[in-house]
């Protein structure tokens, strides 16, 4: 009886040993290449919210705010914003001009929203209403919802009002 | 979100069978006499909220990047296995006390350990950032509408063996389009939480 | 062997046979793609560790083989999530938190306990990859069927085009409430097959 007690103990120790020793070289392993992934996605979103920008610098963090350069007029500022959707956290890149009274355009950067219904809000019909949409001094903005998808609508809102008042504290 | 809401949400809007499809395999496995769905509801509640009652610190305090020692890659496997033990630990408890019960469940209790709902549950504890209370209800009321769903399942197919169900649609393919419609039902909950 | 290989494909299949492998069956099957991509993920980690279980069904004492099992499939099925993550960042962002529950889908512990714990590992292996393939297949067929009426597409290619005057998607199917109604239907259609072949409809 006791035997067995010690030759489970120790397979069971000696699988969790070998389990977690094998997945730590698999993270150290894969580690850069995910994080250079995820550095290339913001990467790329702030040039789609921000299209006609030469090059960008990050002039804050927590939010992190990126500013364009060069493209003249159209340049503005990216916000990397994030807040609670229906099943869990969104984040998203969102644009604003540089007067802050417009949006530039929004990009979902993650999101694990219902398929089908609340993660159309990565889709251009639903992402196509914020490209120029103005900016009021009271309101901010509103947003058009989805069919069926109220609250993952209500999150990207949510989420947009507060990049805008983070641009605005450095503006 | 409020202790109620959380509830609400768990037990009825985003019931984990009909909505997350967690825990599917009991569901469809059990539920086909009233006690035996009763007694594995009532199994995977206690293991629910025993298994937020370890996991959560373990998260917080050791796998967790921001809090604990950033070991994010260990959290499949610190999950499954306490969720493992636990179920162990209910089999050897029902065994020992409820043996007709342990009987009746027979191959199922070792696969609450695969039952999805439960490392579902831990997996959403962390994804929407309970506190530890709130992870606790959150666990809990997972398993009653866990239980509440596979009871009325059950209900529904015991009455189902004396109705004339073409051959083609016997067993699973009538299960499964009853869930659809218990699903669709539940759709009507939805309006109890929008803001 | 090959006989072990060839029943997960219809005989014996995992999903419409024996129900194993439901929440990922259900879930991910809002499109083709996403459901080929969580059928492959799901071949790989059955095939490994049934690979890790044969070769170690001598070491393991009966009472832990439970946990034993989970912390191996666990550990592949991390390790299928990192790669994911780094190779194929778009795919992973489309699984989404499902990725994580391939660790408890009970087809992969289901094969471990019924089949891999007791057989040579050749053996293991043909079962295991039968059982992967024949859970992919449900799955892209499910996906396509969702795909197509709740969406109008097919692997992301337009096939309805929709529009005032086109093709109305019924947002249903992609709901849980869809997904349970047409599993049940591909159900009794193998249902239907499987009787018309022994003549008995």
């Amino acid at each position: 009886m006791k035997n067995l007690t010690i030759k489970m103990l120790l397979v069971l120790g000696g699988v969790s040993v070998i389990s977690a020793g094998f997945l730590g070289y698999v993270y150290t392993a894969t580690y850069d290449r995910i994080e250079l992934n995820r550095e290339k996605r913001v990467k790329e979103a702030i040039y789609k919210v921000l299209p006609e920008i030469d090059d960008y610098e990050k002039i804050s963090a927590e939010p992190d705010i990126f500013k364009g350069t060069g493209g003249g007029v159209k340049s503005g500022y990216a916000v990397l914003a994030g807040g609670m959707g229906f099943q869990g956290e969104i984040t998203m890149m969102v644009g604003v001009n540089e007067e802050v009274n417009r949006l530039m355009g929004i990009s979902v950067l993650e999101s694990v929203e219902t398929p089908g219904l609340g993660d159309k809000i990565k889709g251009i019909d639903f992402r196509k209403q914020f490209r120029g949409m103005p900016i009021l001094r009271q309101k901010g903005i509103k947003v058009n919802a989805i069919t069926g998808a109220t609250i993952s609508s209500d999150a990207v809102e949510k989420i947009i009002q507060k990049a805008i008042k983070d641009v605005k504290r450095i503006h | 979100m409020s202790l109620a809401a959380i509830f609400l949400s768990a037990v009825l809007v985003n019931n984990f069978v009909l909505y997350y499809f967690l825990g599917i395999c009991p569901f469809l496995g059990v539920s086909s006499k009233i006690d035996s769905a009763l007694g594995i509801g009532m199994a995977t509640t206690f293991v629910m909220t025993m298994t937020v009652f370890v996991t959560w610190p373990l998260y917080y305090y050791i796998i967790s990047p921001e809090t604990g020692f950033n070991l994010p890659f260990l959290e499949y496997v610190v999950f499954i296995l306490v969720i493992a033990s636990l179920v162990q630990f209910v089999e050897m408890f029902i065994r020992k006390f409820f043996s007709h019960l342990y009987k009746a469940l027979g191959i199922y209790l070792p696969l609450i350990t695969t039952n999805c709902a439960i490392l579902g549950m831990a997996l959403f504890m962390v994804l929407r950032e309970y506190s530890y209370i709130e992870s606790m209800v959150f666990g809990f009321s997972a398993g009653v509408g866990f239980t509440m769903v596979i009871t009325i399942m059950a209900g529904i197919r015991e009455d189902m063996k004396y109705a004339p169900i073409p051959k083609i649609f016997k067993g699973a393919p009538v299960t499964l389009i009853t869930a659809g419609l218990l699903a669709l039902a539940f759709m009507g909950f939805s309006g109890i939480l929008s803001p | 062997m090959l006989k072990e290989f060839i029943k997960g494909l219809w005989k014996d299949n995992p999903v419409l046979r024996q129900l194993l492998g439901m929440c990922p069956t259900l879930a991910v099957t809002t499109t083709a793609l996403n459901g080929m991509a969580m059928g492959l993920a799901t071949t790989f980690v059955v095939v490994s560790a049934g690979i890790v279980v044969s070769l170690s069904r001598k070491l393991i004492p009966k009472q832990v083989r439970i946990p034993v099992f989970t912390v191996i499939i666990a550990t592949f099925v991390t390790v299928v999530d990192m790669v994911l993550k780094a190779y194929f960042p778009q795919l992973s962002s489309a699984l989404g938190p499902y990725v994580p529950l391939i660790v408890v889908n009970c087809l992969i512990l289901g094969r471990q306990e019924a089949f891999t714990s007791k057989n040579p590992i050749h053996l293991a292996i043909s079962d295991t990859f039968g059982m992967g393939l024949g859970f992919t297949f449900i799955l892209i067929v499910l996906g396509s069927v969702r795909e197509l009426i709740g969406a109008g597409t097919w692997f992301g290619t337009v096939i309805f085009p929709t529009g005032p005057a086109g093709f109305k998607p019924l947002v249903i199917m992609v709901l849980p409430a869809g997904a349970f109604i047409t599993l049940g239907l591909i159900a009794a259609l193998y249902n239907l097959i499987n009787l018309k072949v022994k003549g008995e409809v």
